[in-house]
Formats: C-alpha cells, structure tokens, sequence
C-alpha cells in the first residue's frame, strides 16, 4: 500500500513538474527560442508569491493570478527588448543571453533575499488531508495537480480554437510567410514568451508551496524543466505531461528506496528514455 | 598569411616558454600560484571555446569534465601512491573517454538540449560522488602524495603543467585550428550537409572535436585541483565554473584564439576589483555577457578584427561566425 501511495504522490508532484517543463516546451515549440532563464524566473516567480500572499484575500492559491500577469507583461518586455534582437539562424546568441540573465537574475536575488530557504505559506491547506480508498492524500498536492490539469488543458484550446492560437501556430510553422497576412511576428513572439513565462511562473509559486526553495534552486528547476520537454518529446503538449509524471514518480520512488540521492534517479531516468527514444514518449508513440 | 607571420608566430611561442620555464625561479610562490589558477581557467575558457567556435557544439556541462580529471588523478594518485604529476596525461585520455562514452547518447540532441544534457550527467556524477564513501562523498578528497614531497618542487612542477596547458591553449589551438581536423571541423561546424557531400564524415569529426576539447579541460582540471590540494564535488563539478568559462569567452569572442586571452585577462581584473563585494561581480559578468550579445555576438575580438583587419592568430581561410568575406 506505501507504494501505491508513492505512485500516486509522484503522480502529483508530475503534474507540477510538467508544468514546469511547459513554459520551456512552449516557447521552444513556437519561437524555437530556449530559454535558459527560466529555471531562475521561476524562482523569482516565487519571490513575488511571497511578497503578495499576505495580500490575497480568499484563499493563498489565488496568488497565482497576479504572479502570472505580472510574469506576463514581463514575457512580453523580455522578449521585445532583449530577445527579438537576436533572432536569427544562429541559435547560439539567444542561449547565451538567457544565460546572462540567469546569472543576474540569480546573483541579484542572492543580494536581495539573501542565500536561505523559504517557502510560500500556503496556510492550513498545507495540513490538509483525506481519504480515498484508503489512501491517505493532501489537499494541496491534488489541488495543484488539478491547476496544472487545467492549464494544459486551457492552453491547447486556446491554441487550437481562438484566433490568437491560430496566429501563434501559424508563426510556428512559418514566420516569413504570415508577415504576408500581415501579421507582426515580433508582436507574436512577444506574446507566445509572456504566456510561457506566465506559464512558468504558476509552476514556480506552487512548486514553492509545496516545498521549499533558494535562489540557487532556479539550476535544479531548469534542468527539470527541460528533462520533461526532451522526455515528452520536444514540443509535444500531452508527451510533456506523460514526461513529467515519468519524472515524479521516478523521483518519489527514487527517494523512498535511496534518501540521499537527491534528482539523480530522475535524471537517470532522463538518460534511459533518451537512450530508449531520442525523440522521448511522443516518438514511441508514433512509432 | 604569410611565411614571415608563420615564423613570427612559431618565435613568440618559443619566447613564451622560454620566459614561463624561468618565471618560477623568479616570480614569488604566492603570484606563481595566481598564474596556476589563470592559466587554468584560461585553459577551461579555451577548451570549451574550441568547443563551441570551433567544433560548433555548445555544452552547458564542462564542469563534468574539470571533476572527471581532477577526480581520477586524486584517486589514481592516493590509492596506489602515485606521483600524480604522471597521471595529468592520463587525465586527459579518462576525460576523452567519458566524453567517447556519453557522446553517442548526447548527440542526439541538439543545440540547448545538447548544452543542458552534458549539465544533467555532470549532475549525476556529482550525485553519485557525493553519497559514496569510497569516493571521499560530500567532504572529498585530499591529495596525500604531493604532502611527502618537496613544496617548492610541487609548486613548480604544478606552475609547468598548468603553463604548458596555456601554451597548449594558445599554440595549439592555432595550429589545430589550420590543421587537416581544424579544417574538417570548421566545414562542419559551418554547414553539415556541405560538408558531408565533399566527404567529411560529420559525426567522427564531431565526436573527435568533442573527445579532444573535453579530455583537455579534463587535464586542466586535474592540474587546477593539484594547486589546491582539496577535491570536492559540490566545487569541483559547481555549475559556477561553467559561468566564467562562457563568461571569459563570450566577452573576449568566441570562436578566436584571442578572445579569451582578453576575456581571462578582463575576468580576473573584475574578480580582483570587486573582491569583498559578494555577488556583485557574478552580477557583472552576467550583465556584460548579455550586453555583448545585444551589440555585437563576436565579443572584444571579434569587433576589434572586423574593424581593424588585424587577425594574428586566425586561420584566415576558415570563416569565422560571419566573418568578413573580404578578409
């Protein structure tokens, strides 16, 4: 029965990393743009969760609209002034920019918060439980599961059904052909960036719900971020899903049997379906 | 390009050993120590700007390599009583072999995924270092043999391997870069399927840059850590190092011998002007690579040779990251 229970929780926490994995995934699969920031604005997303849950009323979950705007509108500032300016054939100057700001986004959030750990204080759900089937489960993990359940779901309809998906989807495919319908596809990028930030953001305020974090922990977010898109499969959205729960699960398991290796099994894991299928979970499928 | 630059160039390699085997009877212990560590960390820029400028493969995960080599020859060394001045060789063919090893699994992936793939193996071994204890976990290792030996000796013979890596650094990387494999890389590197039609095996090239570039930071990284007699892996495989390399290279122009030498020169000064500030300095670098990004992504050099024509270690006939047609 431990395990069943193991199975289930890294099942939750899978959500939540495959959540992680989808602001990354997004904006590789739009704009072809990896960002390697992202691990640390996912921790910054995290310092601002802190700083504006005392002021949410209703319930600390909610903390998550206002971090996701404000991670929005600095998506689409990011990616104006800064990112648009080197887009190109050559990959290699938008990687090693988003590096740059790693550095300085984690550097300066050492100088501000300071090096300790902390976490967003998520009140008496944190304590919460229940009962299923005899299983024993928080309230948080499953709420976050369901968020996350909601967001991939909410994004693929989106991109599927509004005009705004189809712009985007249609950037994806070819940028140099839509500017023919008039589309600005700088504008595009600006937008696809600010949902993967907003995207991110949401992960990163309920991954420090859940846990803890630094600001160092922005090494260990990205690395997991982009083990979930290689694990789904670059770009897919349900492969994503499937790779994070691969990776939570892993993780729990991982743990419970060997207490102080920290991700190694997940990233292991990583290696194997790597080694399994270069293309990851959307590539055995298709076979 | 011409004989006389030829002999110019192979003069100045001879002056500087020259001037490098005399410098420890003259320079003091205490700055003969700073230069170890410049000329290592300059060996580490170098390796991976051979990586990424030249070989065309950017990896995020280098520090896997500095730990690999460091690692091998502190335990090589300790449990057999070795001399490990004998096993810096060796470290760079374990380095090599790691890289041999991970390489048909890595390059699958391109690009970021490539980049942040090495970084996850560097993650792991660290990992599984950390909760052995036969491999000194979490508080590492000493070095045992160096402790019966004569210091100034060490010091010296330390001073030489780290100065012949700068040589190697400087000399080799520009005579490799003119090389029969220096010219296979560059075709690669600029377009794959170009190459492959005047029949470049595009993948053994790769994986030769890759073996050579990583097993060198491997060598390097073994004498870095002779200098400071401690081994650990949350240090020796610390991410950090990954940033000064990119740091170094960036800013002084990747895909140019000389544009680490600037970048190591600029990255030192910064980390001695700002000592005793915290992360100010990190800050710093991280700014300036992100500035260099936005106005020109050939770093120092690469602007200096663009405007001035001056290319003194180039190989002219390779084209560097859109260099001048005309040049």
């Amino acid at each position: 029965m431990i395990w069943v229970e193991t199975i289930i929780n890294g099942m939750l926490l899978g959500g939540l990393y495959a959540l992680v994995g989808l602001g990354l995934g997004y904006a590789f699969g739009i704009m072809r743009i990896v960002n390697v920031a992202q691990g640390d604005f996912i921790v910054a997303a995290a310092f601002i969760g802190v700083a504006l849950v005392p002021w949410t009323p209703i319930s600390p979950l909610l903390v998550i609209v206002p971090v996701a705007i404000i991670s929005f509108i600095f998506g689409i500032i990011l990616q104006r002034l800064m990112i648009n300016r080197v887009l190109g054939q050559d990959q290699i100057p938008q990687i090693l920019l988003t590096f740059g700001l790693a550095i300085v986004l984690r550097n300066g959030m050492v100088e501000l918060f300071g090096a300790n750990s902390q976490s967003i204080d998520a009140g008496e759900l944190r304590f919460m439980g229940f009962e299923l089937l005899g299983l024993r489960l928080g309230v948080l993990p499953v709420l976050i599961l369901a968020i996350a359940l909601a967001l991939f779901t909410l994004l693929h309809l989106w991109m599927r059904h509004t005009r705004m998906g189809r712009i985007i989807r249609a950037t994806a495919d070819d940028f140099e052909v839509v500017q023919l319908t008039g589309v600005n596809y700088r504008r595009v990028y600006g937008i696809a960036m600010g949902v993967a930030m907003a995207l991110s953001a949401v992960a990163g305020v309920l991954l420090a719900m859940r846990g803890s974090f630094t600001p160092y922990s922005g090494a260990d977010r990205l690395l997991i971020a982009f083990e979930v898109v290689v694990i789904g499969g670059l770009g897919s959205f349900w492969g994503m899903f499937l790779g994070g729960m691969l990776l939570g699960v892993t993780q729990l398991v991982a743990l419970k049997l060997d207490p102080s290796s920290g991700l190694m099994w997940g990233h292991l894991m990583f290696l194997l379906i790597l080694f399994v299928s270069p293309n990851g979970i959307a590539g055995l499928m298709r076979r | 390009m011409t004989d006389t630059r030829h002999k110019l160039i192979a003069a100045s390699g001879l002056l500087a050993t020259g001037l490098l085997i005399a410098a420890p009877h003259v320079v003091p212990e205490g700055s003969l120590r700073l230069m170890v560590e410049i000329f290592c960390v300059f060996a580490f820029a170098q390796s991976w700007n051979f990586l990424a400028g030249y070989v065309g493969l950017m990896s995020f995960g280098q520090q896997l390599f500095i730990g690999l080599g460091a690692y091998f020859v502190f335990l090589v060394s300790n449990r057999l009583a070795l001399n490990p001045f004998w096993l810096v060789p060796l470290a760079f063919f374990f380095a090599g072999a790691f890289a041999a090893l991970i390489s048909p699994l890595v390059f699958r992936l391109r690009d970021a995924y490539f980049a942040i793939s090495i970084w996850v193996i560097a993650e792991i071994v660290r990992l599984f270092i950390a909760q052995r204890d036969y491999l000194g976990s979490v508080s590492g290792l000493p070095l045992v043999a160096t402790r019966s030996m004569d210091r100034s000796s060490v010091a010296m013979w330390t001073f030489y391997f780290a100065a012949l890596f700068a040589l190697l650094a400087v000399f080799g990387l520009y005579y490799l870069s003119r090389s029969r494999l220096g010219l296979a890389l560059a075709a690669v590197r600029d377009n794959e399927a170009t190459a492959a039609s005047i029949g470049i095996n595009v993948w053994w090239t790769r994986f030769v840059g890759f073996v050579i570039g990583s097993g060198f930071t491997g060598a390097a990284g073994a004498v870095y850590y002779m200098s400071v007699f401690h081994l650990e892996p949350g240090g020796a495989f610390d991410p950090n190092w990954m940033v000064i390399m990119l740091f170094i290279v960036i800013i002084g122009g990747v895909g140019t011998v000389e544009g680490p030498i600037i970048g190591t020169a600029i990255y030192f000064l910064l980390r001695a002007w700002f000592a005793g500030t915290g992360n100010l300095y990190l800050m710093l670098l991280g700014a300036a690579a992100i500035a260099v990004m936005l106005i020109s992504s050939k770093g120092i050099w690469g602007v200096v040779r663009e405007r001035t024509g001056i290319d003194l270690l180039g190989s002219r006939h390779l084209s560097g990251l859109g260099q001048n047609p005309k040049g």
